[in-house]
């Protein structure tokens, strides 16, 4: 889609921060530092502290992959941690006493009880999971009393675990170490690479409610399991390194008080951090270390920081370290919002593949009450098909109906030649329908960048390996994201805002972003939702000249409107609905001249003066009262 | 038989007891409030200094509701009321919440669980099985809440407020419902449920800090067997489960009641999760 482009546009977006040779080279330093403190300088005691560190550290980033970025919360990790430790004990006693095939084991069992407990609860989320999955911690002794005794020792516990090796090898407690400071550094990279990617765009539009995520084609269940299971490879990690601490390894371990202390080393850290996990991993060590009666006020304190933390939730320690970053290298002034563009400036996109729209018989009732009834048209490639009439009409039901979030009680939609009728949300945007919301849906934390580039992801997919890994299938993916991201916002004119958290721009611009995002899916048809609400004059101007182009580029456009000026401008074809029927159709000089819609959208002889409509008293009547549909 | 179907009751009526204890605060905030059963326990406490102390069983029940009402409202005002936006950020506060409360019953009453009797008679007889005095008032007084909430949500004013406000917060105050009263209210009313209801709990089961845990758990799984926001579905969840745990114990072994409890929890997650009563969850676009 680029080619005829690339020439045209001048690229003025900035370079995204990229991974200078420093934080390379910090990748191994800090680790390489970690191990030589520990094994030239410091005491077994202190060895055995930042042991211990890194395990908490492993399970806070499990914590904070499903319910940072995921959005749920997994209180079954005491489960999954205990899972790996006997896993990978057993391997140890019985099997073979190699501690980085225990890792593995360990992770793989910690998977298989992570998705155990996710799969009944992560279509519910919120509680449902969080009970779900916390009902693991509650049946280990259970399940540890009636596997028979020699297999995991019962309730006394898995004894004589041998000292750790590596292929063969006796590594002892310095070996020990630095296994776990090794596979903690490389999880740490693997998570980091997961989630500064599209994944982790995909996981905050997931946060941002129910209706973005699937218009986007993005499969929220399949999405969540997936990073579901991936956190619990880390927790697995932490067991098998557990297992060899004191060579035992006992139930007494893994209770609800394991969950609260890394929930709130999470919730301390910042529940969307990375590399902050090991700074809430200490403090929450050593709070546990030293606070001299712990085992009495442990609890206590947990509680009073969750309280606390969650009501300042979001940013912990993370967010701290970032603003200081920012308040300290920024160069970037803010150079005021929204460019008011004179006049209205061509706009070239890239050619698009659009394709008709065909709405049938098409009927809907909620539970009795008739919201369309018996509607069809057609919408063709090349045009702007203008879907108008007064709230109630049944517009944003048809286009929430085209849009796959409901189902048609009668009548067919199809376009081009595939039926659309029956599919999902996620299944109707994966055959190239894109859409925008009459409230801009953009979320938090994201760049206006990363917001379009994610118009992308569900027709380019790319897998979570090939993330982690940061393969030449993904790096690939995301330079052509960032491509033709770019070139949208360059085509649109809002190149200076490419690296600007899209969240907190103006509703113009948002609406704009939207578009963009919108147009990177490539779409064979595009459904826009009162995309001129409450945006001025030079706005509507300069939304209405990247309509113009998308119509020239060829693609479908079905535009939900409220603003007959903007209709009479740029539509090629209206359809009008009145009461969930279609009430009119044709060009907007037809339209302007029936009677019948004169009537209807006016009253009877209300500011209508021979033929010309009173354009300013239509508009103010129809934008009282946005929340009716 | 009947003995294990009766005590099945008997803590099925607990369970019932903490979900109607959620579903208050459900229907009218909105919010799940997962210290309730440490509330419960929190009064069961009371109920077992009360009664130690010497103290007649009306003063006792009186104190143990003054302070589980106190306790209920200032979780609403300290762990709720200035949530964030989105980001389930009253997991992590109500979670946290309910340690505190269970964490000062530690330490004021130690970790061991404590046995006391409200009434007299240490066991009665009943249809050829033996039960506890203390578990049959509270069958009935779950029964009876059940059906007096149940009523008071839906045929009452306060009620349709109280609806209005779970299902559009923003719908109900502009059309001049007090929210932050309601809230307030929801909260008190589950505080004063749960003092009528904890030393009753509390004397069946004795009185335990680390109950508090499970019961909230299998309450939240009798919420959702029984249909989230349905008192009479609460009742009806709650002596299901009870009942599958105790029998299955009786027959099979103590070790496989907690399976059995869990497997009708995945069941109904998987293949009813509105629930026996509740209504059909609806989705916002």
């Amino acid at each position: 889609m680029t080619t005829d482009i690339e020439s045209k546009t001048t690229m003025t977006i900035p370079a995204r921060t990229s991974e200078s040779l420093w934080f390379k080279l910090a990748w191994i330093a800090v680790p390489a530092l970690i191990i030589a403190l520990a094994l030239g300088v410091v005491t077994p005691y202190w060895m055995r502290q930042i042991f211990l560190i890194t395990l908490l550290a492993l399970l806070v980033s499990g914590l904070n992959l499903s319910f940072g970025w995921a959005g749920e919360l997994n209180l079954g990790l005491p489960a999954m941690y205990a899972a790996g430790a006997y896993a990978s004990g057993y391997l140890y006693i019985n099997v073979v006493n190699d501690t980085i095939l225990g890792l593995l084991v360990g992770a793989v069992v910690s998977v298989i009880v992570g998705v155990i407990a996710g799969i009944p609860g992560l279509r519910l989320g919120g509680w449902a999971l969080g009970i779900s999955s916390f009902f693991l911690v509650l049946l280990i002794p259970p399940i540890l009393q009636l596997i028979p005794k020699d297999l995991l020792g019962g309730y006394d516990g898995l004894i004589g675990i041998p000292r750790p090796a590596v292929f063969g090898i006796d590594a002892g407690r310095e070996g020990l170490l630095v296994v776990a400071v090794l596979i903690t550094t490389v999880w740490l990279l693997l998570y980091r690479n997961l989630v500064l990617s599209r994944i982790g765009s995909a996981l905050l539009i997931l946060q941002h409610g129910d209706a973005l995520a699937p218009s986007l084609g993005l499969s929220p269940y399949r999405l969540k399991l997936t990073v579901y299971a991936i956190a619990a490879v880390p927790v697995g990690f932490a067991g098998a390194l557990f297992a060899h601490l004191d060579s035992f390894v006992g139930a007494e371990s893994f209770t609800f008080v394991l969950a609260i202390s890394a929930l709130a080393a999470a919730v301390l850290a910042g529940l969307r951090s990375i590399y902050a996990v090991i700074i809430g991993a200490a403090v929450v060590h050593f709070m546990t270390m030293y606070s001299a009666d712990f085992v009495q006020f442990g609890e206590l304190a947990f509680g009073l920081f969750l309280v606390a933390g969650g009501l300042l939730l979001g940013g912990g320690v993370s967010a701290l370290f970032v603003k200081w970053r920012r308040r300290l290298f920024s160069t970037t002034a803010d150079s005021g919002d929204v460019r008011v563009v004179e006049g209205l400036h061509p706009i070239e996109l890239p050619a698009l593949d659009g394709k008709p729209l065909a709405v049938r018989s098409v009927t809907k009732t909620f539970s009795g009450v008739t919201a369309l009834n018996d509607v069809s048209f057609t919408a063709q490639p090349g045009q702007i098909t203008a879907l108008i009439g007064p709230n109630g009409s049944g517009k944003t039901t048809m286009l929430n109906m085209i849009n796959g979030f409901y189902r048609a009680t009668a009548g067919t939609i199809t376009l081009g030649e595939g039926e659309l009728t029956g599919l999902s949300g996620s299944q109707v945007a994966l055959r190239g329908v894109a859409r925008t919301f009459q409230t801009p849906a953009i979320p938090q934390e994201m760049t206006t960048l990363d917001v379009v580039a994610a118009g992308r992801i569900a027709s380019h997919p790319t897998s979570a390996i090939s993330t982690m890994l940061r393969l030449p299938r993904f790096r690939r993916e995301r330079a052509r994201d960032e491509r033709v991201a770019a070139e949208l916002l360059a085509a649109l004119g809002l190149a200076e805002r490419a690296h600007d958290p899209a969240a907190s721009l103006a509703l113009g611009t948002r609406r704009m972003t939207e578009l963009a995002r919108a147009l990177a899916a490539e779409p064979a048809l595009i459904l826009l939702d009162e995309i001129a609400s409450g945006l001025d004059h030079n706005e509507v101007r300069e939304l209405s000249s990247v309509l113009i182009a998308a119509r020239e580029a060829g693609a479908t456009i079905l535009l939900v409107e409220h603003n007959f000026t903007l209709v009479r401008n740029l539509a090629d074809h209206v359809v009008v609905l009145a009461d969930g029927e279609l009430l009119l159709e044709g060009s907007p000089a037809d339209i302007e001249e029936s009677p019948e819609f004169l009537r209807r959208f006016l009253g009877d002889g209300a500011g209508v003066s021979g033929t010309t409509v009173d354009v300013a008293s239509s508009r103010g009547r129809a934008e009282e009262g946005q929340d009716d549909e | 038989m009947s003995t294990a179907i009766l005590a099945g009751l008997g803590t099925g009526s607990i369970y019932a007891l903490i979900a109607i204890g959620y579903n208050i605060t459900m229907t009218t905030a909105n919010v799940l409030n997962f210290t309730f059963a440490n509330i419960v326990m929190l009064g069961g406490f009371i109920g077992y200094a009360g009664v130690t102390a010497g103290l007649p069983i009306g003063v006792t029940f009186a104190l143990a509701v003054l302070v589980c009402t106190i306790t209920a409202v200032l979780v609403e005002r300290l762990a709720l009321r200035w949530l964030p936006e989105g980001a389930h950020a009253e997991l992590v506060t109500t979670v946290g919440a309910a340690s505190v409360i269970t964490a000062i019953t530690v330490l004021i009453w130690g970790h061991d669980p404590l046995r006391f009797q409200l009434f007299d008679n240490a066991t009665v007889s009943l249809l050829g099985g033996r039960a506890n005095p203390a578990g049959l008032v509270l069958i009935v007084l779950v029964a009876l809440l059940a059906v007096v909430i149940g009523v008071i949500m839906k045929y009452t004013r306060i009620g349709l407020r109280a609806r209005a406000h779970a299902t559009d917060r923003e719908a109900a105050m502009l059309r001049g419902v007090d929210v932050r009263w309601l809230a307030i209210g929801a909260f008190a009313a589950a505080g004063l449920v749960a003092g009528l209801a904890g030393p009753l709990v509390a004397a069946t089961v004795n009185a335990s800090p680390l109950i508090a845990l499970t019961l909230a758990v299998k309450g939240f799984i009798a919420m959702t067997l029984g249909g989230v926001g349905s008192q009479i579905g609460a009742l009806v969840g709650g002596l299901l489960i009870g009942v599958a745990e105790a029998t299955t114990e009786f027959y099979a072994g103590v070790l496989y009641g907690d399976f059995i409890v869990f497997g009708l929890f995945i069941a109904a997650l998987m293949f009813k999760p509105s629930g026996l009563f509740g209504a059909k969850i609806g989705r916002h676009v």
